[in-house]
């Protein structure tokens, strides 16, 4: 269902693009190892607006030259992984479609053969993932959460435990969507208070990377701005680097769901949840498992705690404060 | 419990499903003693809101008896007799603090797949798919209400379950729609769409000081009720051209406002609502903007086109040139309910509305199919629906 959801929402954003875009993307793929050879050493997101652009060179590579062709056994292997990949997913199920689609693209780039198409997917933490939302709480509040590690479990989705282990290092033990069971140590680099945090981590083998949290007071006091900054490379094999796309949506998505469940934590001391609804049919039977209840009724942890002392999840919205025995 | 539940387009079923519990400590359950059929609840009927799965239990408009509270509930007893706001807001969120309480940032579980159709999430809603949360509707027995000490009104014994159950949505929404007109005395304010959240428009326009209303729409007893609120026009669209009149009657400037009370299921004559409905029958539009495109087009230079009709997805032909060359402000957006209930539940305690004007047709639940059936084809003179869950 969650692999489902991420690769539906991509398909979703895609569809929403006008046709030109989309056929702008696949010739892009194509054109876009001649158009940073001429801007090698340059950081887009830092140009200094006084040094001359470079000279627009068309074609500066030739389109032919070898190098920019995948040696024939790696195309080989490519194909054949592909059609592997593609039998797999040859299902009448939403469920296998990200292998068939992932299958088909290796065939493609295989039979086109160019480095360009294969580096565009490949190419080890390009960009690092960042994402942010706004939490109606004062920065310091929001920190503290940050401050209390083992206490977040039962807040976050997929995470199991984390145990800290000295005053900078934390082991988190985690549940990946397809069971299997994922554990990485991280360590924590610099701490500013109420500010940030910085860490750095190792999954070992699948992956290292580093991150920041931030917590800045958001403009006009609308609370506090979080924004989680990940740097990761994969350091598994092909068929993993080919499917970085979807893991980077895939851990996109994590993030944001877990930030987005401490602002519902913080704000209203709950977790906003339909699961347990009745509903006509056999998988909405309500099945409460009574240790989710348990942590939704206010245990008087640290963190709770800290939460209601600074702001009462119970308290009403301001307009009503004066009347509210007249509810 | 009973509850009507939507099993796929034109296909709704009164089910017996489980109980609804408590999930949180800020829940309520309540005993549903009302609920009405909403014209929004006609587009999920009809299979154009996404998001349905199987066997969702419909409606969000309801009221009824408290029978159980969470543990940090503290401005509800059980026994009290509430209405409760389709919209579902936290209380606490930025949104929440300024009143926009149908932006509520927490109350949709399922805010990221909202967030992918339209940027950012609205709060959630009672039986209103899965994009909007999930949550169970209210054409039920019982029903789970969260933020019990946020959204439920307590209303008084002397006011009957008809007179405020409306407080829940229609009212509301209509009231907004007009507030959003910004009328000031002597406006002339034309409605499209003479349903019960047009009705409301209409009387909540006069309200608010709109020298005259005109009221267009192609259903006979609709027009007829519109014409009873008072210096309201009538203008039936079969029969003239709505544009040319509109024109007649504000000496050509066109209505100060335009409320399109239609949303995404629009009728009308000619060709562009020829096409607008080939294209939403074949799937290849997800919205029919017959009348939003009439009343921009309608609408006088510098006016204000306010939008409480639902819809959901994107349209085409729509006429941005007017909209950007006659200065007009556009303005929609799901009801901030709360903030209307107490100023309009004391209107009707001062018997300056009596909401209950509306109803044409009061059922069992069990009955619930056969009204969305007729609510659907406009039969037997059906302008509003209540439904009784306790009653057999």
């Amino acid at each position: 269902m969650w692999f489902c959801h991420t690769t539906v929402a991509q398909f979703w954003q895609y569809l929403c693009q006008p046709g030109g875009i989309q056929l702008a993307g696949i010739c892009r793929i194509a054109t876009r190892h001649v158009r940073f050879e001429q801007y090698k050493g340059v950081d887009m997101n830092r140009v200094d607006i006084s040094t001359p652009k470079p000279a627009l060179k068309r074609r500066a590579t030739a389109s032919t030259s070898p190098q920019m062709l995948l040696p024939m056994a790696e195309r080989l292997a490519l194909a054949l992984a592909g059609v592997a990949l593609v039998g797999i997913g040859n299902q009448r199920t939403l469920q296998r479609l990200p292998g068939t689609l992932i299958g088909l693209g290796s065939v493609v780039i295989a039979t086109v053969g160019y480095r360009a198409a294969l580096e565009y997917i490949t190419k080890p933490a390009r960009q690092p993932i960042i994402v942010s939302r706004t939490i109606n709480r004062p920065a310091a509040d929001v920190f503290a959460m940050w401050q209390h590690l083992e206490a977040l479990p039962p807040y976050l989705e997929h995470i199991d435990a984390i145990t800290t282990i000295g005053s900078a290092t934390s082991v988190w033990e985690a549940q990946t969507p397809f069971g299997m069971p994922l554990t990485w140590q991280a360590e924590t680099t610099e701490v500013i208070a109420d500010n940030s945090i910085r860490w750095r981590g190792i999954l070992a083998p699948i992956a290292t990377h580093t991150g920041t949290i931030e917590f800045s007071p958001a403009p006009g006091g609308r609370g506090c701005q979080v924004t989680v900054t990940l740097w990761y490379t994969l350091t598994s094999g092909l068929l993993a680097a080919l499917g970085q796309p979807i893991v980077d949506t895939a851990i996109t998505s994590w993030i944001d769901t877990n930030i987005l469940r401490l602002k519902q934590r913080l704000e209203t001391g709950q977790q906003i949840t339909t699961q347990g609804q009745p509903a006509a049919r056999k998988s909405a039977a309500p099945a409460i498992d009574p240790a989710r209840l348990r942590a939704t009724t206010r245990t008087p942890d640290e963190v709770t705690r800290d939460s209601q002392d600074s702001f009462p999840a119970s308290d009403p919205p301001a307009w009503m404060a004066g009347n509210k025995e007249q509810l | 419990m009973k509850a009507l539940c939507w099993f796929g387009p034109n296909d709704v079923r009164v089910e017996q499903v489980a109980d609804p519990q408590l999930l949180n400590p800020g829940d309520a359950i309540i005993k549903v003693s009302s609920t009405a059929i909403c014209g929004s609840d006609l587009h999920i009927l009809q299979g154009f809101i996404p998001g349905m799965q199987r066997g969702d239990i419909l409606g969000h408009e309801f009221m009824g008896e408290i029978v159980e509270v969470g543990t940090s509930v503290t401005s509800l007893r059980p026994g009290d007799r509430v209405v409760v706001p389709f919209t579902i807001a936290c209380g606490n969120c930025q949104y929440c603090r300024q009143e926009y309480w149908s932006l509520c940032d927490n109350s949709n579980p399922n805010a990221q797949i909202a967030e992918k159709l339209y940027g950012s999430s609205a709060s959630g809603l009672f039986g209103y798919s899965h994009i909007f949360g999930g949550y169970a509707g209210g054409q039920a027995e019982y029903v789970r209400v969260p933020f019990a000490d946020v959204g439920p009104i307590k209303v008084p014994d002397h006011l009957s379950d008809d007179q405020v159950l409306f407080l829940s949505d229609i009212f509301p929404t209509g009231y907004m729609a007009a507030e959003n007109c910004s009328i000031r005395p002597g406006d002339i304010v034309a409605i499209w769409g003479c349903g019960p959240v047009g009705q409301f428009a209409i009387k909540s326009a006069l309200m608010l000081g709109a020298g005259m209303v005109i009221a267009i729409d192609d259903v006979p007893e609709r027009l007829l009720m519109a014409a009873a609120h008072g210096n309201v026009q009538t203008l039936h669209y079969g029969n003239v051209d709505v544009l040319t009149e509109l024109s007649h009657l504000t000496g050509g400037r066109g209505p100060d406002a335009c409320i399109d009370a239609v949303g995404m299921e629009g009728h009308g004559m000619g060709p562009l609502a020829m096409i607008d409905q080939v294209k939403h029958t074949l799937k290849l539009a997800t919205d029919r903007p017959t009348a939003l495109r009439q009343a921009i087009q309608a609408c006088r230079k510098g006016g204000i086109v306010s939008i409480p009709g639902v819809y959901g997805g994107v349209v085409d032909t729509f006429p941005i040139g007017a909209v950007f060359n006659k200065g007009l402000t556009l303005k929609g957006g799901q009801t901030h309910v709360h903030r209307y209930l107490r100023p309009l539940l004391e209107r009707i305690d001062q018997h300056d509305i009596d909401p209950s004007f509306v109803i044409t047709h009061h059922l069992t639940l069990e009955e619930a199919p056969h009204g969305y059936e007729i609510f659907r084809e406009k039969q037997d003179q059906c302008i509003k629906i209540v439904l009784s869950p306790q009653a057999s």
